[in-house]
């Protein structure tokens, strides 16, 4: 007989029908799929309760091996997680799997260890904070050749990488050298001449705000930047 | 670090079993314990992770799901193919076939040395 789409199991489901061992190890469950939502959860969750009243049903009670076994053969609560978010799907939908990642690194194709996205990305950034000295500038070299050298990135990403790890330095330096402007005006009344100087503060509070948009879109556009090629790179 | 059968197992299941699950589901409707059973071991590396992966393919119509009563016990949620489950399962069915064969004559076209060659007669010297 069909019940419908409720959980009638949900009233075996108390910690006296399984054992509060069974309960603890499907709230460790609950917890590893916290990637999940709460539906989506309840719904795993559930599931796995009914398997493992199924799997004790005609045990005496307290027997704890029937149980025991049935939670070694359940599984590792972080590997179903795990398990859970890399899953594919037939459907061709995307849930919470990951983003299908379109670049492709060859085998065998140039700078593409795990070390990579890091120092390309770090000499850009820091060289970039520091653009005006001589080291700095060798630095970005080296950084812009690390990046295009590397199989790890598209050349859009490596071109979106090369603006957003300097646009932070740019952006710094931008600030300071407004910040140091001064306007001056001279008047003369007879044998008196007063100038008078003023500072124009940084170009003005809209100027700074773009500017520390601009800063802060460079420090998420190369962090999204690192992690892909991490990723990859991991991948490689 | 050299990946291990493992490692290898756990890549081959990816966009695998799914598509078994929804296979264990054309002879008619079946409820997850029973599924299990069957798909544990290769397929499933535990039971635990069939549920993650009956939640998603339910939620996108490939399969439906039901509580029924059972006459052993507590009621029990039965799961059944739906149309756009056949038809992701016929899809995957037709490319399962040369994707198989052009594996398999990969693996004999560069057999591993662990492994003993066929017998071949001895050349005279």
């Amino acid at each position: 007989m069909t019940m419908g789409q409720h959980d009638p199991g949900a009233q075996h489901g108390s910690a006296a029908w399984l054992g509060a061992h069974a309960e603890r190890y499907l709230a460790e469950v609950d917890a590893a799929l916290l990637a999940r939502s709460v539906q989506d959860r309840a719904e795993i969750v559930a599931g796995m309760r009914e398997h493992l009243r199924e799997a004790t049903h005609g045990a005496m009670p307290g027997d704890g091996a029937a149980l025991r076994d049935a939670l070694r053969r359940m599984g590792d609560p972080q590997a179903i997680a795990e398990a859970a978010a890399d899953d594919a799907d037939p459907s061709g939908a995307q849930g919470v799997a990951p983003v299908v990642d379109d670049h492709v690194v060859a085998p065998g194709s140039r700078w593409v260890e795990s070390w990579v996205p890091s120092v390309a990305l770090g000499l850009l950034l820091v060289g970039g904070l520091l653009v005006g000295l001589v080291l700095p500038v060798v630095l970005v070299i080296a950084g812009a050749v690390l990046l295009w050298g590397s199989a790890l990135w598209t050349v859009q990403e490596k071109a979106l990488a090369s603006a957003s790890t300097l646009a932070p330095g740019l952006a710094l330096w931008f600030v300071l050298g407004f910040s140091g402007v001064e306007e001056c005006s001279t008047q003369s009344t007879g044998v008196d001449v007063q100038t008078v100087c003023s500072s124009s503060g940084g170009g003005g509070a809209v100027m700074t705000a773009v500017v520390f948009v601009v800063a802060i879109a460079g420090v998420v556009g190369s962090g999204v930047l690192w992690q892909r090629g991490m990723v990859r790179a991991t991948a490689a | 670090m050299v990946p291990g059968q493992a490692q290898a197992l756990a890549n081959l299941r990816r966009g695998v079993v799914e598509h078994c699950i929804l296979a264990s589901l054309r002879s008619g409707e079946r409820y997850g314990f029973d599924i299990a059973r069957e798909l544990e071991g290769t397929l499933l590396a535990s039971a635990g992770t069939l549920y993650p992966l009956l939640s998603r393919l339910r939620k996108n119509g490939l399969v439906a799901s039901s509580w029924q009563e059972s006459t052993e016990g507590p009621p029990r949620r039965y799961y059944s193919l739906t149309a756009d489950g056949e038809e992701a399962l016929q899809a995957f069915e037709s490319a399962w076939g040369p994707f198989r064969d052009a594996v398999d004559a990969a693996l004999s076209d560069h057999p591993s040395s662990d492994h003993p060659m066929p017998h071949q007669p001895e050349e005279p010297s």
